[in-house]
């Protein structure tokens, strides 16, 4: 867990709507961050243009619809994942991040009325019987650089424990888990970890947990009873990449194979818009071609490449369902020989939700 | 009213002489003075620079002035900038100007309200961008100034060596708008890439520059292995195809999973023809298929 201070380093001005100040989430961080000026509000249009940056935290209720599809990729093979909205926006600054393009002038926002959200998948499982779920809220923000100050992902673990074939996912780039470790009971849920190679971390996410905080994190979730994941996402291929990358698979024998729900791959990419915004890097002189879904991504032989040799690696250390993200149907069919959904550990995961309204 | 000779008011060195639009209006309308009249300050000239040189050069002896002494500096450049009235269409060389006068007579350009009459929108990063075009090579401020890259590109490359400005205004011709913006890309991307020093860097300026399609070499070296497999690809449309009738499509960027073959016949042989070459290429078409695999 990260002391207050952390946040309080990195926000200016907190705002809070009306409607979410009678929240316990809400006192828990107002309580944590009191050295930091707090002014309500009505709605989220109130907050001055001078504030519109990710240096301003917003909390409030989220009025909308809170779970969706993964809204996947044209032309591209979707896992068919659900997401939750409860983190929009993220403190941790990496430079490939899609929030880079789209999140840095709008604040981090929290909604803390998880009740909504909770409530709807359960609704879910219950529309779906026998369908494995699998639903996360790292879509739009990391789903623990700021729930040791909310602790709203408990919630979800608490009440969602008792749904069979519901795996809830909190995806991370940092090692904020301590919070999570004595809760009971766990049910199905998931912490995921984003991993990189160190020298990568280094230089592209350098405001989030080092390799071994992400995986002494992951090993203390394990002892704890969790399940845990891991994403390779974006691998970027630096010159001496298959070492290091070789390197950072090898780390994950020291799990049992058993505690890893699964495993994702997922090379650089970035769309168009995303690249104006990024500041110079020397990964992005590769050779990068626009894809269906108009984002560029590596040449599929290199793709293909990059993801058979990781599979090779994986599949060293046990036997765990390893799929690709947003990757083509030949990219599939070469590289694991079929579609996933002929895949038998895979099936599970790929399973279309069908009633998610 | 007063009026001035365009002798007197051209005849020292003035620092509102900032633009460098041509002159707006016919040689008649001077002569016949049917224009708003020139501002002055004293005696010294405050706008209207090319139509004081034309109405010298048409041998006017007076022109009509109209005298704004009592006006505070920063209103006198203010004053020039309505006159002007071209916002958002400023040469860098023009901005740079304007930026030096403020400098000289320490005029706040954010105080004074200049910039909004100098850009559409107004930005705050004026100044800094302006400091950094100043410091430009001056090849580089003539592809800018010349409208022949954007300010942005300009930004991007300007670590470039200066040969490389040197020969791309020379050879400007080349290329479109776009295709300049996208050469300059490459050649920054490949400098960065392969870490190359300034020596090495003109080393690849001058290779490029050597080719009679720049544009197309330097995608080669930016996208070797894409442009490799264009090549194989290319070949194998020779080899296999050329004269055929039979085209043979590839998925954009190699980035699917399968080719395809079109072709057209008006009749039993012409169709025969086709499916008997198709047949034959049945030894080798795997060597096209590995280009998807």
């Amino acid at each position: 867990m990260k002391s207050a201070d952390y946040y309080i380093n990195f926000f200016n001005v907190v705002y809070i709507t009306k409607d979410a100040l009678p929240y316990e989430a809400s006192a828990k961080a107002l309580k944590a961050l009191r050295a930091l000026p707090v002014k309500e509000i009505s709605a989220k249009d109130e907050i001055p243009e001078k504030d519109l940056n990710r240096h301003t935290l917003l909390i409030t209720t989220a009025k909308g619809e809170t779970v969706a599809r993964c809204p996947g990729s044209k032309g591209h093979v979707c896992c068919n994942y659900l997401t939750v909205d409860l983190y929009l926006g993220c403190m941790l600054d990496c430079s490939y991040c899609i929030m880079q393009g789209y999140l840095n002038f709008a604040p981090i926002t929290v909604y803390v009325n998880n009740e909504v959200a909770i409530k709807k998948i359960i609704n879910i499982r219950r529309r779906n019987p026998g369908v494995p779920i699998r639903i996360g809220t790292g879509e739009v923000g990391d789903s623990l650089a700021l729930d040791s100050l909310f602790h709203l992902s408990q919630d979800f673990i608490k009440k969602l424990a008792e749904y069979k074939d519901l795996f809830f996912e909190l995806k991370t780039k940092t090692h904020f888990v301590d919070h999570l470790l004595e809760l009971e009971p766990k049910g199905n849920a998931v912490i995921g970890f984003s991993l990189n190679p160190d020298i990568i971390i280094a230089s592209e996410e350098k405001r989030a947990s080092s390799l071994a905080e992400r995986l002494a994190a992951a090993g203390k979730a394990v002892r704890a009873g969790y399940l845990v994941s891991f994403h390779f996402d974006p691998i970027i291929l630096i010159k001496n990449w298959e070492s290091v990358y070789r390197e950072t698979v090898l780390r994950l024998a020291a799990f049992d194979s058993r505690k890893i729900a699964w495993i994702s791959l997922g090379t650089m990419r970035y769309t168009k818009f995303l690249r104006e915004q990024m500041q110079e890097r020397d990964y992005l002189y590769d050779e990068f071609v626009p894809c269906r879904d108009g984002k560029y991504r590596y040449l599929k032989p290199v793709r293909e490449r990059v993801y058979m040799l990781m599979k090779e690696w994986i599949s060293g250390i046990g036997k765990i369902p390893l799929y690709m993200c947003m990757e083509s149907t030949g990219i599939w069919r070469n590289v694991f020989g079929k579609l996933p959904g002929k895949i038998t550990e895979l099936c599970a995961i790929f399973t279309n939700v069908k009633k998610i309204r | 009213m007063i009026y001035l000779t365009p002798k007197e008011l051209l005849s020292r060195r003035n620092d509102f002489d900032l633009f460098s639009s041509p002159a707006g209006i016919s040689d008649q309308r001077l002569i016949k003075q049917l224009y708003m009249p020139f501002p002055v300050a004293g005696n010294k000239l405050i706008w209207g620079f090319p139509l004081i040189r034309q109405a010298r050069d048409l041998g006017i002896e007076q022109v009509l002035c109209r005298d704004f002494s009592e006006f505070k500096m920063h209103e006198l450049l203010q004053l020039a900038l309505v006159c002007e009235d071209r916002k958002g269409s400023y040469s860098w060389q023009e901005k740079e100007n304007i930026v030096l006068f403020c400098e000289k007579h320490k005029l706040s350009l954010i105080d004074h309200d200049v910039t909004a009459l100098i850009e559409n929108h107004s930005d705050p990063d004026f100044y800094q961008k302006v400091k950094r075009y100043s410091a430009y090579p001056e090849a580089l401020k003539g592809l800018l100034n010349k409208n022949l890259i954007d300010g942005k590109t300009a930004e991007r490359i300007s670590v470039l060596p200066r040969l490389f400005f040197q020969k791309l205004l020379r050879n400007a011709k080349k290329f479109t708008f776009a295709e300049r913006r996208i050469f300059c890309s490459y050649v920054f991307e490949i400098v960065g890439r392969d870490t190359l020093n300034a020596e090495q860097a003109e080393k690849l300026v001058r290779k490029i520059f050597s080719f009679d399609t720049p544009l197309q070499k330097i995608r080669e070296i930016r996208y070797p292995k894409l442009s490799d497999l264009e090549r194989r690809l290319a070949d194998y449309k020779k080899q296999y195809f050329r004269g055929s009738g039979i085209v043979l499509h590839e998925p954009p960027y190699f980035e699917g999973n399968a080719f395809t073959l079109t072709f057209s016949f008006e009749n039993k042989q012409q169709y025969e023809k086709k499916i008997t070459k198709l047949a034959r290429l049945k030894e080798n078409i795997h060597e096209i298929c590995r280009l998807l695999h």
